[in-house]
């Protein structure tokens, strides 16, 4: 959490754009990540991919913050996809209606190996 | 539909019940669909909404089905959400996704005609902010609010016989008192025929007495899809009494009513297609389910056991070609007089032909009823009995709480140990002068309700016990007792109890005198309860009583004190600053309080996750200088409370959520599901609105391992 939690962070791995969200997700980290989907956005990044490995809470507002990347990414005809939930999580995500929305992985791996395929089948950018 | 498959034919029908009443809808008051369930109702408005969306561009269609949004808690959010969906639909091109009202309208506001924006923002957090009844009654004038704008918002409301549910009879008055109102603007109900005990009853008369014709046309190859549709534009009336008829007769069964709609080759329908109906399905029905219709009409008919038993065993009788003169019905039939006699033959079921009483169809053989009943009625009581439990205990899962099942145990071991022995009777009674005889409770079988919900003055059927294995159809008796924990007895509570055991003794041909009833209070009963209970001769007892009756039977009553037990509890309590973050040190003392208690994984996020956004709440709503939010924990065995508590100036529920809301429209995205996710994380959310602040209570119930969640 503050001060001790691990913040979130961003790579790129074959073409998609994993965020690594931090242990809170509230309105500041939210805020973060929506910049940060944003900027790869710009540069053409078309795949986005959040793993929630660390998050240990997550409150509604960063949940609004989800909706929001989200809603552009759909805008943008990009994709989210989630990664690594705790069953808590994905029960919350389900109670909000993002699920129906995103792609849901058990881990970062299975999500990018099936959004490769996507690639490969042309589905890709 | 007749399929599940979605065919061009499907979308033909419809394409052409469109055309046909496009055009006819009235351009102001209600528009009822009735027809009977499975019969297209909601296909075709979720059709005639998407219709209406492509090819009229002043009107909106906002197509809610009650079903959906009553489904879940928080109406009124729901509400306004479906509500500016539907704006968005017609005027923006989002994604069709359920976003947050507050998040919706601040999207919506500026493409909507200048000042409906601002209207709607004020109308929207009132809407969402009042009761839901209230709610229910600001939503109907929004259709209102956007004609001034020209603009027609045209509500179509599906699964509207819900509301005549017994819980949400509050909002059917609220519809009620709307329908009175002939100006106002459309709206569309539709509902399914007979479901509702009350439905056309609770209408009011202008309602009632509006034409009504029979739409589509008839076409005997179409299956399904068959709506009456009511207007004051149509101009075919219907037989006087023609809905009460049919809702009498059929209980809503489709089989009955699609025929019925089938069987008339006019646009006249009434008593005579309806007897027609009956009639044929009398003897086709290979199943038992027509036998169980016509005795739930029956039942509901003669109530009384005895005289229903008689005119089963006199069709029975008539059955097999036999006849029987009328003369000759008092001394076989001795409770069946002329008027019950004339009420059989309306039914369709008994025809007279000079002075003999025939059946109706001679194709209903003895053989058929007979073996139906032999299948059906006469099946085990006690295998029927406990399936009943068994549904009960899974539609609410009340009987996890381990308080609750205590007492249901406790009390069946009451009941238990007064078996067989004599009771001074004062110890179930109010009567004014106090009584010095018995009663006596032999060969008991024991059937349960529970009322646990404090905050609403209802009695829920919650769950349902009884030992099944002691059912025997000559030796049996059946207490049916009403506990209520949360709040005073009331009249509604001793209605609520007769209504339930009537059912059930009707479902268990359980003759009625072998029934006590018997109310159990823990906050005693009103004046008006006892006076209700004295008049039907009810049992009623309260904590000092039964704690009196428990000395009396010399059983232990700790059951009794472990509600009370606060000393049994340990508190702790932290002081939260308002500030970034802070609601994570609630959290994080949440989590290993939760972890001691040994909550598992999973339960101690949903926890951590309401507790969160319960201090997020607080901090919003503290309005005093020293900004502190108060955390307590308290433990009992049976759950772990947290109570928070914000300090300050009393707050103006209105002004308050009125300044949210402003704030949240003008903010960046913000939330909106803080509650929603509390009341989903947690076994209980209550807001209690305290001097000098809020104070919000989270509760978890503490389960054993092994026990659903």
């Amino acid at each position: 959490m503050k001060g001790k939690g691990s913040p979130f962070k961003v790579r790129e791995a074959d073409g998609v754009v994993i965020i690594e969200a931090g242990d809170y997700l509230n309105s500041i980290s939210g805020e973060k990540i929506e910049e940060e989907v944003d900027c790869y956005l710009k540069k053409g990044f078309r795949h986005f991919l959040i793993n929630f490995e660390k998050t240990k809470i997550l409150n509604s507002i960063g949940i609004s913050f989800l909706i929001g990347i989200m809603e552009r990414l759909r805008s943008e005809g990009a994709t989210l996809n989630f990664s690594n939930l705790s069953k808590t999580q994905k029960e919350i995500f389900e109670i909000t209606g993002l699920a129906k929305y995103v792609n849901i992985f058990p881990t970062e791996g299975d999500a990018i190996l099936r959004i490769r395929k996507g690639f490969d089948s042309g589905a890709g950018n | 539909m007749a399929g599940s498959s979605w065919n061009s034919t499907n979308r033909e029908i419809l394409e052409s019940r469109y055309h046909d009443l496009r055009g006819k809808l009235p351009s102001h008051g209600f528009t009822l669909f009735l027809g009977p369930r499975g019969s297209g109702k909601t296909t075709f408005l979720r059709f005639l909404s998407k219709k209406i969306l492509e090819e009229k561009e002043g009107q909106i269609p906002a197509y809610l089905s009650l079903n959906e949004i009553l489904s879940g808690r928080d109406f009124s959010e729901r509400f306004a959400v479906e509500i500016l969906r539907a704006v968005s639909r017609r005027i923006d091109s989002i994604p069709d996704f359920p976003f947050p009202s507050d998040i919706l309208l601040k999207r919506l506001k500026d493409q909507l005609p200048t000042g409906l924006g601002r209207e709607l923002e004020l109308i929207i957090p009132a809407i969402i902010s009042s009761e839901d009844t209230k709610a229910l009654s600001l939503s109907l004038h929004l259709p209102e609010l956007f004609k001034s704008f020209g603009i027609e918002l045209l509500i179509i409301w599906d699964d509207f016989d819900l509301l005549w549910k017994e819980d949400l009879r509050n909002y059917a008055k609220v519809f009620m008192g709307s329908f009175t109102e002939v100006d106002t603007p459309p709206h569309i109900i539709a509902g399914s025929w007979g479901y509702p005990e009350n439905f056309y009853m609770d209408l009011p008369s202008h309602i009632k007495s509006i034409p009504c014709i029979q739409w589509p046309p008839l076409n005997r190859d179409e299956t399904g899809s068959m709506v009456l549709f009511m207007s004051e534009e149509a101009g075919v009336k219907v037989e006087e009494g023609f809905i009460p008829y049919i809702h009498l007769l059929t209980e809503g069964n489709p089989l009955c009513i699609h025929s019925i709609i089938k069987s008339s080759s006019e646009m006249r329908v009434g008593i005579e297609s309806i007897n027609s109906v009956i009639k044929f399905y009398s003897h086709t029905v290979t199943s038992g389910d027509f036998y169980l219709y016509w005795k739930r009409i029956l039942r509901d008919t003669f109530s009384d056991p005895s005289l229903l038993r008689e005119v089963l065993s006199l069709t029975e009788y008539l059955s097999d070609g036999r006849s029987i003169s009328l003369s000759a019905i008092p001394d076989r039939f001795p409770l069946l007089d002329l008027d019950k006699l004339k009420a059989i033959m309306r039914m369709g079921l008994i025809r007279i032909s000079g002075e003999n009483l025939h059946i109706s169809d001679g194709r209903l053989t003895g053989d058929v009823l007979r073996g139906i009943r032999g299948e059906i009625i006469e099946r085990q009581p006690a295998d029927l009995l406990m399936m009943d439990i068994f549904r009960d205990l899974t539609k609410r899962d009340i009987l996890s709480e381990a308080e609750d099942r205590n007492i249901i145990i406790s009390m069946k071991d009451v009941i238990n140990k007064m078996s067989g022995l004599k009771i001074p009777r004062r110890f179930f009674t109010y009567e004014d002068q106090p009584i010095d005889d018995t009663v006596s409770f032999p060969n008991v079988i024991f059937s349960c309700l529970i009322d646990f919900e404090p905050s609403e003055m209802k009695a829920h059927i919650v769950s349902l016990c009884c030992d099944g294995d002691r059912y025997s159809a000559e030796n049996e008796r059946l207490i049916s007792m009403l506990i209520v924990t949360g709040c005073e007895v009331d009249v509604k509570h001793v209605d609520s109890l007769l209504r339930f055991t009537l059912r059930y003794a009707m479902q268990r041909k359980f003759d009625l005198w072998k029934i006590r009833n018997w109310i159990v209070s823990k906050k005693g009963f009103s004046e008006a309860a006892i006076k209700r209970i004295n008049e039907e001769h009810l049992y009623a007892t309260d904590w000092e009583r039964l704690k009196e009756l428990l000395k009396f039977l010399e059983m232990e009553y700790i059951f009794l004190e472990k509600r009370e037990g606060k000393e049994q509890e340990t508190e702790y309590e932290i002081v939260i600053p308002v500030a970034s973050e802070a609601e994570t040190i609630a959290a994080k003392v949440a989590e290993e309080i939760a972890s001691r208690l040994e909550f598992d994984e999973d339960e101690v996020q949903r926890i951590k996750i309401a507790l969160i956004e319960a201090c997020i709440n607080a901090f919003e709503h503290a309005y005093d200088e020293k900004k502190k939010v108060f955390v307590k924990f308290s433990i009992s065995d049976e759950r772990l409370l947290i109570v928070v508590r914000n300090y300050g100036r009393k707050i103006d529920l209105e002004r308050v959520e009125k300044e949210v809301m402003e704030k949240k429209l003008t903010g960046i995205k913000k939330r909106g599901w803080g509650i929603i996710l509390m009341k989903e994380m947690m076994d209980e959310v209550v807001f209690e609105d305290v001097e000098m602040g809020t104070k919000l209570k989270l509760i978890k119930y503490r389960r054993k391992k092994g026990e659903g969640a």
